[in-house]
């Protein structure tokens, strides 16, 4: 619509809040169908600190959705581009699985899809899985897509839907009465190696 | 593998989680036919649309193809661990032909040498129905003390009047988790805990964690206190020794109206009872007069002094706790707990600040004290020799500031509630109302007699869960003469090879078990003793009748609550649920009509809606009727297949309910000295040995066997933790969550604190064998990490397990309860009849 503003999808995620129950992990997977070993979200877990003064760090991680995304410059094909609400896709038909993008991601969140195993190897796929691998085209490099299939539905990501703790916000970064540009503008946030200039859309609030 | 549904079919169907005993409401997301998504349902009071790691995870067990398909028989006479069963397939109407000839047979002779094995806790109502109208009052639920503990319940029930406790994190402004990962990991509602427990820390509450494993329930804590096994009770009688004799802070008038504390105790530690009316004697110190503790003349209640009544001395049961306690210094916890004595000295000087004694908040337009303060403890803390006091010192804390029943203290868990509450006895103690406890609650004490059942219940006259017990009277028949013999068994939903202890010692118990029918999803560690199999369906694929289990609670200011599981989709090979087996067998032995009298007494339907037991129902029709009964003709079965479930609001005061009802808590626990004299005097009758000693009235901390054990190479504790991506030993073979603990540093290891680690010249990776002071051996792959007190090694519990039904689950990290014997006496908490978990270790690198 011309003259009609699309939204900047944004995550911000309170690392004061988590507990690193990996709810989320679980929940990607489920909305997702990921397959064995590959999941798009998924928490880094940190042991910081000597007996017995100890903290556990857990650090949510997913595509970034950077606005300076090394990967849709790396791409050799055109495949991986941002969408008119600032998510990073990739257009799977143009896909040809070469990796460089996987190379070129520093937060190493891109996965290539190889050929579908059931998590229950040697049984072939089940009914789940079948359905859910479907949407998967074998021989490509996916990721994170901030679930848009579901932003179209009007849902949240599955993972900030799903999370126990609240810990996770979604939202327009240029509609300033949003969760994510308050906390944005207002809040101590950082982005993932922000010295590299990649801009990422996910924000962490510290822990 | 499965029929497909209608094309273009997408729907969301609300349901009851099963992947933990809690029974969160969910939304299933039914497309084509297949179970593909699933979320908290958010119009529920219950869950409020949140849902945990491991009920996410549900449509991998759903489908997962290791699942039982169809009836099994052993063709294998021989038993034993790593022993094939050698399984023939055979038909239901087989199955249920052997087994109901069996129970017949045993109905008629003896139906108490039938024992049911179940830890469902979401069909118990009916399961122990059924077992009623059978006629055996065996049901073995395999860990005794291994899940909630066993004196959880007891002190819940004299405390709380209910089954459990949780912390008011509505209110609270400082609370300290003994050895337990409740709000994050354990126990009841995690999926509404979790954002519970992050609201109040961004509130700015303090949390303070003891426990020897810095794990999921203290890595958000502002404090996480180490602590050296099964010595708890000790940190908790120092805090309240600091608090009575140091600090001077408790709560005088909750002391006085709500405990046992000002009745008066002569020098044989009894209630001074009044001669005419039995009734415990107080002294009113305004008219220096003893009166009974109802008296209405009574103007005030002196906790201190000595008074003379007739011609015997008697002081208030405060003031010999308060001397009692004084010999709990914090320097000599130092030395029992391995925590600083400073330390001990600062917790209890800021939980007793935090309580603010003496302040009232206003909610719903009522006042109530205002006490945001709790100690919560959980199994970890308890699961030792002396659990009863482990546990009673811990709940004193929180006691003597009266933070209890009042905002931003601990509550049972629905003790109150629209149409119940708890009441008291002839002693004016707390009675728990017969909602939470359907049998006897553990108060007042159950008459002590001669054991008749493999529990030997008759001989714990307080104690609740004494599961293990069924293990050491069968190892032992000749001590114990239970004048039963063990049948046959029926196992559903619980798996005692790995969750009790020693596995062969409970191997030798299944062995002697003629016949085993087993009704199961999978074929675990214990069904591969069972002669005979029966496929389960999983919960998306049945109904459940009230999953949610008003007894146990419900959290925060939770609605009383009825709720529905219903099929979501079917499976496409014969799996019934186990409700449809019983009552298959109930037909084919031949007591249905009985068991429709039964459920229309238990149900308590009304006419029209009573049960005719000329007829037959099927499972959805005694739901109907009973729904139908109970909330009206439009509450049909339809009605909560379309809406899911029925809240009635309960009131602030069903909630923070402690001023409105009169029944006191026994911190003196004066009814445990001739509750211990009976049980002596039987078990002596009776010709065993048994150790009354833990039957006193006065909370004291006593070390366990492990704290006992002094040969120098036994120097480590073993103690087991809870994963939090897993439920007991169920869900270990859901290959998401396996996935989460495969990557996880710890728990496929066993985890050991750096320093102690190069002390033995050990490092990452190594392997080990583990021998437990009784030389029960385990092996496992060392991680080392900080987060560990260093005189322990710490072990995800139910790991490590060896079922080849159970693929995923198989050979993945160590067993725990391996190293843990159940025929060791001394190793029940002759209370509680809660079983030790510790144990001292020495290791060894292969």
């Amino acid at each position: 619509m011309w003259g009609a503003k699309m939204p900047l999808y944004v995550m911000v995620i309170d690392l004061k809040k988590c507990i690193g129950c990996e709810a989320c992990a679980v929940a990607c997977k489920m909305e997702n169908a990921t397959p064995p070993g590959i999941s798009w979200c998924h928490v880094l877990r940190e042991e910081r600190g000597s007996f017995p003064h100890v903290r556990i760090f857990n650090l949510p991680a997913a595509c970034n959705h950077c606005a300076e995304a090394p990967c849709e410059k790396a791409c050799p094909t055109g495949a991986t581009y941002r969408n008119r609400d600032g998510i990073v896709l990739i257009e799977s038909s143009k896909c040809i699985g070469c990796r460089t993008c996987m190379t070129a991601c520093p937060y190493k969140v891109r996965y290539l899809m190889k050929r579908e195993v059931s998590y229950f190897s040697p049984e072939p796929l089940n009914p789940y899985e079948v359905m859910g691998y479907a949407q998967h085209e074998r021989g490509t490099v996916q990721k994170c897509t901030f679930c848009a299939h579901r932003l179209e539905e009007g849902m949240k990501p599955a993972c900030v839907e799903l999370c126990p703790a609240e810990a996770r916000y979604f939202g327009d970064l240029d509609d300033p009465e949003s969760d994510v540009s308050k906390m944005v503008k207002e809040r101590h946030v950082h982005q993932l190696l922000q010295e590299m200039g990649t801009d990422p859309h996910v924000y962490y609030l510290s822990a | 593998m499965r029929s497909a549904g209608k094309e273009g079919e997408n729907v969301w169907i609300p349901t009851t989680c099963r992947m933990c005993y809690t029974g969160c409401s969910v939304l299933v997301n039914r497309v084509n036919g297949v179970a593909r998504r699933i979320r908290g349902n958010p119009d529920s009071p219950l869950n409020l649309g949140k849902m945990c790691t491991r009920g996410i995870a549900a449509l991998m067990t759903l489908y997962d193809p290791n699942r039982v398909r169809t009836p099994l028989k052993r063709t294998n006479p021989e038993k034993g661990i790593g022993i094939d069963p050698k399984w023939a397939e055979i038909t239901w109407e087989e199955a249920l032909h052997t087994v109901a000839e069996k129970f017949k047979r045993i109905r008629e002779t003896d139906p108490k040498g039938l024992v049911l094995c179940s830890l469902d806790h979401t069909q118990l109502e009916q399961i122990t129905l059924w077992m009623r109208v059978f006629g055996t009052p065996h049901r073995f639920a395999g860990g005794g003390g291994i899940y909630c503990g066993g004196a959880q319940h007891p002190i819940c029930a004299w405390v709380h009047g209910a089954f459990t406790q949780e912390a008011d994190l509505d209110h609270c402004n400082y609370l300290i988790l003994f050895g337990t990962q409740q709000f994050s990991s354990s126990r009841m509602f995690v999926s509404r805990g979790i954002g519970w427990m992050t609201k109040a820390r961004e509130r700015g509450m303090k949390l303070v964690v003891v426990d020897p494993i810095c794990n999921k329930g203290a890595e958000k804590a502002d404090e996480w206190i180490p602590i050296r096994p099964g010595t708890d009770g000790a940190l908790a009688l120092a805090m309240v020794n600091v608090l009575l004799n140091d600090l001077g802070i408790y709560d005088v008038e909750f002391i006085k109206k709500y405990t046992n504390l000002p009745y008066l105790i002569g020098k044989d530690d009894l209630y001074v009872r009044d001669k005419e009316t039995g009734k415990p004697l107080v002294w009113d110190p305004v008219d220096s007069e003893a009166r009974t503790w109802d008296s209405p003349d009574i103007k005030d209640f002196a906790l201190e002094g000595t008074f003379t009544i007739g011609n015997k001395e008697a002081r208030p049961a405060f003031q010999i706790f308060k001397e009692h306690v004084r010999s709990y210094s914090p320097e000599r916890a130092f030395e029992i707990t391995t925590v600083p004595a400073g330390t001990i000295r600062r917790i209890a000087r800021e939980f007793g600040e935090a309580a603010r004694i003496g302040s009232s908040i206003a909610i719903d337009g009522k006042v109530f004290p205002y006490r945001p303060v709790g100690a919560l403890w959980g199994k970890g803390a308890q699961g030792h020799q002396h659990a009863l006091h482990q546990g009673m010192a811990m709940e004193a804390l929180s006691i003597i500031v009266g933070a209890i029943e009042v905002p931003g203290g601990l509550y049972g868990g629905n003790s109150a509630g629209p149409n119940w509450g708890p009441s008291e006895d002839r002693d004016g103690l707390l009675i728990s109302s017969s909602v939470v406890y359907p049998g006897a609650p553990p108060y007042p004490p159950h008459p002590v007699k001669a054991p008749e059942t493999f529990d030997l219940e008759d001989l714990f006259p307080v104690g609740w869960h004494t599961y293990q017990m069924y293990v050491l009277t069968q190892l032992n028949k000749e001590k114990y003469k239970v004048p039963h013999q063990w049948e046959a068994m029926l196992l559903y939903y619980n798996n005692p090879m790995m969750n009790m202890g020693n596995p062969k010692e409970v191997a030798e118990v299944l062995k002697q078990i003629p016949f085993i029918a087993a009704h199961a999803l999978f074929i675990d560690e214990t069904v591969e003793f069972a002669d005979i199999v029966f496929p389960d369906t999983f919960y998306l694929e049945r109904f459940d009748l009230f999953p949610n289990m008003a007894w146990i609670g419900m959290p925060g200011r939770s609605p009383a609550f009825w709720q529905i599981r219903q099929p979501v989709v079917k499976p496409d090979f014969d799996a019934r649920p186990f409700h449809d087996l019983l009552l298959e067998l109930t037909e084919r032995i031949g007591f249905l009509p009985d068991f429709y009298r039964a459920w229309n007494n238990k149900m308590e339907l009304k006419e029209p809606y009573r049960l005719d037991p000329t007829r037959k129902y099927s499972f959805e029709e005694l739901m109907d009727h009973t729904f139908k009964s109970k909330f009206g003709s439009e509450h049909n079965l339809e009605w909560f297949r379309k809406n899911g479930f029925i809240a009635i609001p309960r009131a602030v005061e069903q909630l923070y309910w402690r001023p409105f009802y009169k029944g006191r808590i026994p911190l003196y626990m004066e009814f445990l000295k001739p509750a211990g004299e009976e049980v002596r005097r039987v078990t002596h009758e009776i010709g065993i040995h048994w150790d009354i000693s833990d039957y006193q009235p006065l909370v004291e901390w006593k070390p366990c066997t492990a704290y006992r054990e002094k040969r120098s190479d036994f120097d480590l504790y073993a103690s087991s933790y809870k994963a939090y991506m897993d439920t007991f030993s169920v869900t270990q073979e859901n290959p998401w969550l396996q996935e989460l603990a495969t990557k996880h540093p710890w728990i496929h290891n066993v985890i050991i604190n750096d320093e102690t680690a190069n002390r033995k010249g050990l490092k990452d990776g190594d392997v080990i064998t583990i021998e437990s002071m009784h030389g029960l051996k385990v092996k496992g792959k060392i991680r080392l990490t900080q987060g560990i007190h260093p005189e322990v090694i710490g072990i995800a519990s139910n790991y490590g397990q060896w079922a080849k039904g159970k693929p995923i689950a198989k050979g993945k990290g160590t067993h725990d309860n391996s190293l843990l014997p159940i025929n060791v006496e001394e190793r029940t908490d002759w209370v509680s009849g809660n079983l030790d978990l510790c144990t001292k270790v020495r290791i060894t690198r292969d």
